[in-house]
C-alpha cells in the first residue's frame, strides 16, 4: 500500500503571459478526481445526538464542479528563498461536533486558535507526523478558546477523544510561503514564485480506509509529485488528477 | 570531564540493559521480550518522545526530575516497579539519561522547551469542599469518561484509545490506585498537564465552571435524580458568567480555577476506598 501507487497525471502544462512581475512568476491550477466519484458516505453520530445530529457527511472526498477536489494541500519543493514566512493564526472551531475548517495550511510557527462552539465536552487531541501526541487540551465549556503553536513544518491532525470519534481536522505547516489549499472547485494559486524548475507536491487525506485501521478516520493519504516550471512574469498552469 | 561523562553513560547503558530492557526493549522501543506477556498499558516506547507523567505542559517533554521520580517510585497499577530499593540515586540519574537518549526530541532545542505547570498548595479538605467538588465533576463533564460514580465507566469510556490505537479505560477512583500518584498535589499535576498519549487532556486553561453550563444539563436527565440535578443547577447559577470570568485579570482567573480544581480533587479523593482496613472499618475517610 505505497503512495507511489497513487499516480497523478498532468494533463496540461501551459504558460500564460501575465505581465512583468517584480516577484517572479506564479503557479495556478486545479486538482481533479480521475474516474467515477464514489458515493458520498456518512459517518454515524454515536454520542450527544442532541448537539451533533444523527450523522455527518464524510469529509474524506469533497468534490466540486468537474470533480474538482477540495482540501488538497499543494506546495512547491526546492524553491530558493530568503527568510521563512512570518507565522500566522489559523482558527479551528468545533461546531455541531465537527471541526471547521477541515484542512488548512500555514507557515511553521503559526498559532492554532481552538474554539468550542458546542455545549458539550470536546477535547482537541493533536498529533504530529508519526502519530505521536502533539498536545491534548480539554475544552469542556461552550465559547471557550485556547491556543497552541505548531512550531515545526509538517502535518498535524486533530481528533476528539470524548466519544466524538468522527471528528478530524488537518493543518499542514511549511518553512516556506509556496503553498495553498484547494478550494471547493479544486483550484489553487501560488504567487511570487522565483523563476525555476520545481516539484509540485499535492497531498490529500485520501478516501480509502487504511488496512487494519482502528478508526474509520484512518485513510491512506495520497501524495503526488509533479515537476513544474515557473517563468519570470508568467503564470504557469497545472492540472493534477488523483485516483 | 569527558572521562566522567563517558563512564556515567556506560553505566547508564549497563543498568538499562540489565534492568529495563526486558520490558522496554534493548532499543528503548517498548518491545522487550517480556512485554507481550503483560496486558495494557504496554511498557513505554521511549523512541516516541511522548510521556504521560510530567510536570510540564501538554505536548512537552518531561523534566529529568519527572523521569527520575517515575523510575524511583514506579507506576502503581502497572508492572513498572519502583527501583529505589535496587538503584541508588546516582544510578537512577544515569539510567534516566540513557532513557532520554532514545528519543531525538530531548536533544532538539526547538522541541526541548519545557514549561512547568505550577501546582500550589492544597487547602484543607472539608465536607463542603467535597460537596462542591461533586458539582465540579458533573459540570465539567468528567463523568462522560470517568463515569457518574468515578469507576471509569462513563458513556465515552468504551471508545477511548491511546495514541497507538490501543483501547484504554479511565482509572477507577473508588479503587483509588493512581498511576501518577493519588495525593492532592499529584492529582492537581495530572489534571493540569494531562497524560500525553492517552485521551486524558490538559485542563490547565479549562477548569471553568460558568453559569451558562446550567442550560446544558439535559445529558444528565434520567441519569441522576431530579434532586441532584436541581442542586447542580443551583450551584451553577451561583457561578460567574463567561463574560464576567474572561473580564477578570489573569491572577483572579487562576484563583477561581484553582478553587474549582482543589474542590474537584477533594471529591475524587473522598471516593477512594483505598487505605488501611481499620480506617474503613471505623468509617474514617482517608481524604479528610
Amino acid at each position: 500500500m505505497s503512495r507511489s501507487k497513487m499516480v497523478g497525471m498532468v494533463l496540461a502544462l501551459v504558460a500564460f503571459p501575465a505581465g512583468a512581475r517584480a516577484g517572479g512568476g506564479a503557479l495556478k491550477g486545479a486538482v481533479h478526481l480521475e474516474g467515477a466519484a464514489p458515493k458520498p458516505a456518512k459517518l454515524s453520530v454515536t454520542k450527544d445526538p442532541a448537539v451533533c445530529g444523527k450523522d455527518k457527511p464524510s469529509e474524506f472526498l469533497i468534490l466540486g464542479k468537474e470533480n474538482g477536489v477540495k482540501n488538497a494541500v499543494v506546495s512547491l519543493e526546492g524553491v530558493p528563498q530568503g527568510s521563512p514566512p512570518a507565522p500566522a493564526t489559523v482558527v479551528i472551531d468545533q461546531k455541531t461536533c465537527q471541526y471547521t475548517p477541515h484542512v488548512q495550511a500555514a507557515p511553521a510557527g503559526s498559532t492554532v486558535e481552538l474554539r468550542n462552539s458546542d455545549p458539550v465536552l470536546h477535547n482537541v487531541h493533536g498529533y504530529r507526523q508519526g502519530g505521536t501526541t502533539l498536545f491534548n487540551l480539554a475544552m469542556p465549556v461552550q465559547n471557550q478558546r485556547t491556543k497552541q503553536t505548531l512550531k515545526k513544518a509538517g502535518l498535524s491532525w486533530f481528533r476528539c477523544d470524548a466519544g466524538h470519534t468522527w471528528m478530524s481536522a488537518y493543518v499542514w505547516t511549511f518553512d516556506h510561503p509556496f503553498f495553498a489549499v484547494t478550494n471547493g472547485s479544486g483550484e489553487f494559486a501560488i504567487n511570487d514564485v522565483p523563476p525555476g524548475k520545481y516539484k509540485l507536491r499535492v497531498w490529500h487525506e485520501g478516501w480509502k480506509p487504511k488496512g487494519g485501521a482502528s478508526s474509520p478516520l484512518d485513510t491512506d493519504p495520497i501524495s503526488v509529485d509533479q515537476p513544474v516550471v515557473v517563468e519570470d512574469g508568467k503564470t504557469a498552469t497545472v492540472t493534477v488528477n488523483l485516483k | 570531564m569527558a572521562g566522567g561523562e563517558d563512564a556515567a553513560a556506560w553505566r547508564g547503558e549497563r543498568i538499562y540493559q540489565n534492568y529495563c530492557a526486558t520490558c522496554h526493549g534493548a532499543g528503548g522501543d517498548g518491545a522487550g521480550r517480556t512485554a507481550r506477556h503483560y496486558g495494557p498499558p504496554a511498557p513505554r516506547d521511549f523512541t516516541r518522545g511522548v510521556f504521560r507523567f510530567r510536570s510540564t505542559k501538554t505536548g512537552q517533554l518531561p523534566l529529568r526530575a519527572d523521569l527520575v521520580r517515575t523510575v524511583t517510585q514506579g507506576v502503581p497499577g502497572t508492572i513498572m516497579p519502583g527501583w529505589s530499593g535496587v538503584l541508588g540515586a546516582a544510578d537512577i540519574e544515569s539510567v534516566v539519561r540513557r532513557v532520554e537518549s532514545f528519543s531525538p526530541r530531548f536533544a532538539d532545542a526547538s522541541s526541548g522547551e519545557r514549561e512547568v505547570a505550577p501546582v500550589g498548595t492544597a487547602p484543607a479538605p472539608s465536607a463542603e469542599a467535597i460537596w462542591r467538588g461533586r458539582r465540579v465533576y458533573l459540570a465539567m463533564q468528567c463523568w462522560q469518561c470517568h463515569g457518574l460514580g468515578g469507576r471509569g465507566d462513563g458513556p465515552s469510556a468504551p471508545t477511548l484509545k491511546t495514541e497507538d490505537g490501543v483501547p484504554i479505560r479511565p482509572p477507577d477512583f473508588v479503587a483509588g490506585t493512581y498511576k501518577a500518584g493519588g495525593s492532592a498535589a499529584e492529582l492537581y499535576r495530572t489534571i493540569v498537564t494531562g497524560l500525553d498519549g492517552t485521551p486524558m487532556p490538559s485542563y490547565l486553561d479549562s477548569t471553568l465552571i460558568l453559569r451558562e453550563a446550567a442550560q446544558s444539563l439535559g445529558a444528565l436527565e434520567g441519569l441522576l435524580g431530579p434532586q441532584e440535578i436541581d442542586d447542580l443547577r443551583r450551584y451553577l447559577l451561583a457561578q460567574p458568567t463567561a463574560e464576567t470570568y474572561y473580564a477578570l485579570g489573569e491572577s483572579e482567573q487562576k484563583a477561581l480555577s484553582d478553587g474549582w480544581r482543589w474542590d474537584l480533587i477533594h471529591y475524587l479523593r473522598s471516593l477512594s476506598r483505598a487505605g488501611a482496613w481499620w480506617r474503613r472499618l471505623l468509617g474514617i475517610n482517608p481524604a479528610l
